[in-house]
């Protein structure tokens, strides 16, 4: 630890990114199918961007983000994530 | 293209002891080029979509778990014989809805890969274990 790290004290895990209430049923729910806590934070982040262009480009509060997008999104990563296990998985 | 690997009985529990196990990744998808409609009389309409993939006790197993996770997922019933998931709509639904049902249920099968991916990881290290 060098001096700046011990003026600053510990250091406290990063807020979470707030999501639209579906979003974050949407993270539980993966987490409870077994989503580790790595991925699941880089899902959280993903899916705060996009609502944060989303609701810049549209005016829009929280609430006007629309559900099916967010589940899009999550299916979309959640092929990504499983496509680079199997090739993981096949040596490849 | 990567190699599908089907985690039958097989993989998981007869395994050879001299090498190390495979992960398991199970990738079932809905082949919506199956997806069939069919009216159940003036109130209902029903959409049938067939399964793809490694479908197995394993992972039948998982997707009901994460079927009775949601309330808006229970309505997603899976036949066991033809490996087909099914929900009923009303026809006056907009289309709108119908295809938010279906990204729904596509959300419900990839979080029930990632369960059965799981549990068989949950298996394999147990029996490298014991």
């Amino acid at each position: 630890m060098n001096v700046d790290d011990r003026r600053r004290g510990p250091r406290r895990a990063p807020k979470p990114e707030p999501l639209p209430s579906t979003g974050e049923e949407i993270l539980a729910l993966a987490g409870r199918a077994g989503l580790d806590a790595h991925s699941a934070q880089h899902l959280r982040r993903l899916m705060f961007d996009w609502s944060q262009r989303f609701r810049r480009r549209l005016s829009t509060s929280a609430e006007g983000i629309p559900d099916e997008a967010l589940m899009a999104l999550t299916v979309s990563y959640l092929r990504r994530l499983r496509k680079g296990e199997q090739r993981r998985a096949s040596g490849g | 293209m990567a190699r599908m690997l089907y985690p039958a009985r097989t993989d998981i529990d007869v395994m050879d002891n001299s090498k190390p196990p495979e992960p398991v990744v199970y990738g079932v998808w809905a082949d919506h080029s199956t997806l069939k409609r069919e009216s159940l009389g003036p109130l209902f309409v029903r959409i049938s979509i067939g399964l793809r993939g490694p479908v197995d006790g394993h992972w039948r197993d998982s997707y009901l778990s994460v079927r009775s996770d949601l309330e808006a997922f229970v309505r997603f019933t899976l036949d066991r014989e033809s490996d087909q998931i099914s929900f009923t709509f009303r026809p006056a639904e907009p289309t709108a809805d119908v295809e938010a049902l279906i990204e729904r249920l596509d959300l419900a099968i990839e979080l029930a890969n990632l369960h059965a991916t799981a549990a068989a990881e949950a298996i394999q290290r147990r029996k490298a274990g014991a």
